[in-house]
């Protein structure tokens, strides 16, 4: 079960003058389980990439196709793939519109049809796995701190019970602990309800953090793709796409300047650590 | 451009024809943009055309056929529409090709500010004009954003009869105009706090300067309205 | 060094703000609003010429306190003095607002030319600055913040960067003395974030710009010359930015989380280790310096 793309091409407004190819012959699969995160600066096709997970964009005539555990994306299979794949975009908390957070939440149950108690089965299952208080169920949206609307927005996408999960930035805007709390619940998701997840972030030390898997993006291409510590072991080429790699690793890359028999594969907190432990047993540093 | 509408004889044609072909040969605006600003129009000037050659009464009966008659006038009233359409949708396409609407808005502005002494918020309009205009652009980009986030909740803006689909518009205007007050509040806070006060006091850094062209295309203009009025009084 | 006695140029003195509640005595039933003070309390100096980082998470009343300064909000109790003028003064309104220019959260709305040089016209413009004068201000403006080459673009042709620097310009173009950033990193990415901050540092150390920086990101804030901390509308720390980065637990509990490399050396100390308190890489780097063969 994957989601997977076949040389996908997609170029916006062909034909114009303002034609631009927004992704060239992308071949990817997004395994079922996988914690996936996708880097790139502003403009490198990120957003392009996975609005064609779920069918919102489809690729040039000819040029590639889309397949959803196993069914390609087409008119008739659109409906299911919007089940199967739920999209969280930057600021979800912007499309809220119902008079009530309940019935914002079971906006996408509407084309289900289910009965009055699956739907409110679902809808609390959804609001409890965002931590949503159940007694503001019945309240308009507008009345809600920035965060709840942000958690009703998800728990409209989540409603749906998609095993993919792509979430365009989740944390924008949020202070460190809102942060967090967001990648936490992310993880959790994956860990605990199987549910795949495709991470767009610009922070490093969170992908590096929490992502099993990195894909960087530049100019409509994949460039790079494998663990997090592969990607960020190869900090010259990210530079030369003018990405960063996380702070820490920063450090021990000068700090193998000054010694050559430091251990540089560091990406996170723990990694630095074991690290310096390592350097004061050999010696290289006293502490 | 107006004028075009009150012409009634053959030579106030010619001379209309002359004046809007003219200032566009001058406008350099290429050939193919005009006759792709025409296009929209086609589908318009057909029906006209269509329903005067068929119910158009005259005196000069050209051709039946069956209970259909098709008479000269009716040919020549058709014939006039479809010149009268084409200067207007032309005139139209030159204002915009040649005319940044940030200029158009300073020029209505400069043009209404005699109202002023009416008491009508000449400034205040202006502004209003500016603002949704810089704005235009960024709301289709939040249009997009909005209808993609619903329709990858299930919202479908396209199958259903006509109340439906009305209908299945709600999570897209809701939303954007909640978002729009939103931005007005933050915005009327952002001018406040950069000192705005509406007009009193102002002053401008775009100025629009009247130059010898200006000059040359005022006269223009009143001549050819001087001359339409006399063709269509005399003829 | 020069003794430089300088002035202040912000006093809050014993300030509480407390919002129009709603109709509801009991208070938090109404969710977003509820009886007690956005601010509580608070007082601070900010000297002429000083960089400030007020810090806090969402909702602990360091937005209100940027309202606060220009006299959007004005005190519930307590006295809120910019450039020796008292907030409440509805006659210096526009002194203050002249002198303290306020750049907010959300790049796209507050922009209102239709183009960044219109812009940055704008503030002059509210002034009545002649055009003369409104011309080299601009051009001036434009130069400082690196935008002279983006001047005629439209709006949303710009990044938030960008866009944010566009807001910092053309409060430039209006000299105020003092620039108070409302959150104004929070919608950017890291490259918009750095773009911004050093403009901000670059006009406080070489223009003398007094600089209020109110963010939730403590590493913007590493370089100011003092920081206050605020939870639940009160300031429960001040200092300098060593000082407070030095309490980790007190940060985190007020919803902030300290730098990568921060985090490093708590977990160093944490085994046991005699290591400092650092906030940067350069901080971290001498120190290792100082430690390795």
């Amino acid at each position: 079960m994957s989601i997977q793309l076949n040389n996908v091409t997609h170029t916006y407004m062909p034909g114009t003058p303002f034609e631009k190819v927004a992704l060239e012959n992308i071949n990817l699969e997004i395994k079922e389980g996988e914690f996936v995160a996708v880097i790139g600066h502003t403009g490198c096709g990120k957003s392009t990439l996975v609005q064609h997970f779920n069918g919102l964009l489809k690729p040039d005539s000819g040029k590639g196709s889309v397949i959803v555990d196993g069914v390609g994306i087409e008119k008739k299979t659109l409906v299911d793939v919007r089940k199967k794949v739920g999209l969280v975009f930057q600021y979800p908390e912007h499309q809220l519109f119902e008079q009530t957070v309940y019935k914002d939440i079971a906006f996408g149950l509407r084309k289900l049809k289910l009965s009055e108690e699956e739907e409110a089965k679902r809808v609390f299952e959804a609001a409890d796995m965002v931590g949503l208080d159940r007694n503001l169920m019945d309240r308009s949206v507008y009345e809600l701190s920035g965060g709840q609307k942000r958690r009703v927005a998800i728990a409209g996408v989540l409603v749906m019970k998609p095993s993919y999960l792509v979430l365009d930035e989740p944390a924008a805007g949020l202070d460190p602990e809102g942060k967090n709390d967001m990648l936490r619940f992310a993880k959790k998701l994956n860990r605990e309800h199987g549910t795949t997840i495709v991470l767009i972030s610009h922070c490093m030390e969170d992908v590096a953090d929490y992502a099993g898997r990195v894909i960087v993006m530049d100019d409509g291409k994949i460039i790079l793709d494998g663990t997090s510590q592969y990607v960020f072991s190869k900090h010259e080429l990210l530079k030369s796409i003018d990405l960063d790699i996380p702070e820490i690793t920063k450090l021990f890359l000068e700090l193998k300047k000054l010694n050559p028999d430091v251990d540089d594969n560091v990406f996170t907190v723990d990694d630095a650590v074991n690290a310096i432990e390592s350097m004061r047993l050999k010696g290289v540093c006293r502490l | 451009m107006v004028l075009i509408l009150i012409v009634n004889n053959i030579w106030g044609y010619v001379l209309a024809s002359v004046f809007v072909l003219g200032s566009l040969a001058v406008s350099k605006i290429p050939p193919k943009m005009i006759v792709k600003s025409l296009k929209p129009m086609v589908v318009f000037i057909i029906f006209t055309v269509f329903f005067n050659l068929l119910f158009f009464q005259g005196d000069e009966l050209i051709l039946k056929l069956g209970f259909v008659k098709i008479y000269l006038e009716g040919i020549i009233f058709s014939a006039k529409m479809i010149v009268r359409i084409i200067l207007l949708v032309s005139s139209a396409t030159l204002l915009t090709f040649t005319t940044t609407s940030v200029n158009i808005t300073d020029g209505l502005e400069s043009l209404m500010r005699p109202l002023e002494k009416i008491k009508v918020p000449v400034h205040d309009i202006a502004m209003m004009m500016s603002i949704a205009l810089r704005f235009i652009p960024t709301f289709a980009e939040e249009t997009d954003k909005i209808m993609k986030a619903q329709a990858s909740r299930g919202a479908d803006f396209e199958t259903g009869n006509i109340f439906t689909r009305i209908k299945s518009y709600v999570p897209l205007l809701v939303p954007l105009v909640v978002g729009a007050f939103k931005r007005a509040e933050d915005m009327a806070t952002a001018m406040e706090s950069r000192c705005y006060r509406g007009g009193e006091g102002r002053t401008k850094f775009r100025v629009l300067t009247f130059g010898k062209s200006d000059l040359v295309i005022l006269i223009g203009t009143v001549l050819f309205t001087a001359a339409i009025i006399l063709l269509n009084v005399f003829l | 060094m020069a003794e430089n006695i300088r002035e202040n140029f912000v006093e809050f003195n014993n300030v509480t703000y407390v919002y129009d509640s709603a109709e509801d005595e009991e208070g938090a039933d109404n969710v977003g609003n509820s009886t007690h003070a956005a601010v509580d309390s608070v007082n601070f100096v900010v000297k002429q010429g000083e960089f400030l980082g007020v810090l806090g998470r969402n909702g602990s009343g360091k937005s209100t306190i940027a309202k606060l300064l220009n006299a959007l909000l004005l005190p519930t109790e307590g006295t809120v003095i910019v450039d020796s003028f008292d907030t409440k003064n509805d006659e210096i309104l526009w002194n203050i607002r002249s002198n303290v220019g306020m750049v907010f959260q959300n790049p796209d709305n507050q922009i209102i030319g239709t183009s960044v040089i219109e812009d940055v016209a704008f503030g002059p413009e509210n002034l009545g600055i002649p055009r003369d004068e409104m011309i080299k201000r601009i051009d001036a403006a434009l130069e400082a913040t690196g935008l002279t080459e983006l001047k005629d673009l439209e709006p949303h042709l710009l990044s938030g960067g960008q866009k944010q620097r566009v807001a910092v310009a053309g409060i430039l173009a209006m000299k105020t003395k003092c620039i108070v950033l409302d959150e104004a990193t929070a919608m950017l990415d890291p490259r918009g974030r750095k773009d911004v901050m050093s403009v901000i540092k670059k006009l406080n150390k070489e223009q003398g710009i007094t600089v209020i920086h109110i963010t939730h990101h403590m590493d913007e804030v590493a370089d100011a010359d003092y920081a206050i901390l605020i939870e639940n509308g009160k300031v429960i720390h001040s200092g300098k930015p060593q000082e407070l980065f030095a309490d980790a637990e007190k940060m985190r509990s007020a919803g902030l989380d300290t730098p990568q490399i921060s985090k490093l050396f708590e977990a160093l100390r944490e085994k046991g280790y005699d290591v400092p308190y650092v906030m940067s890489q350069e901080q971290a780097l001498d120190f290792f310096k100082s430690v390795m063969e």
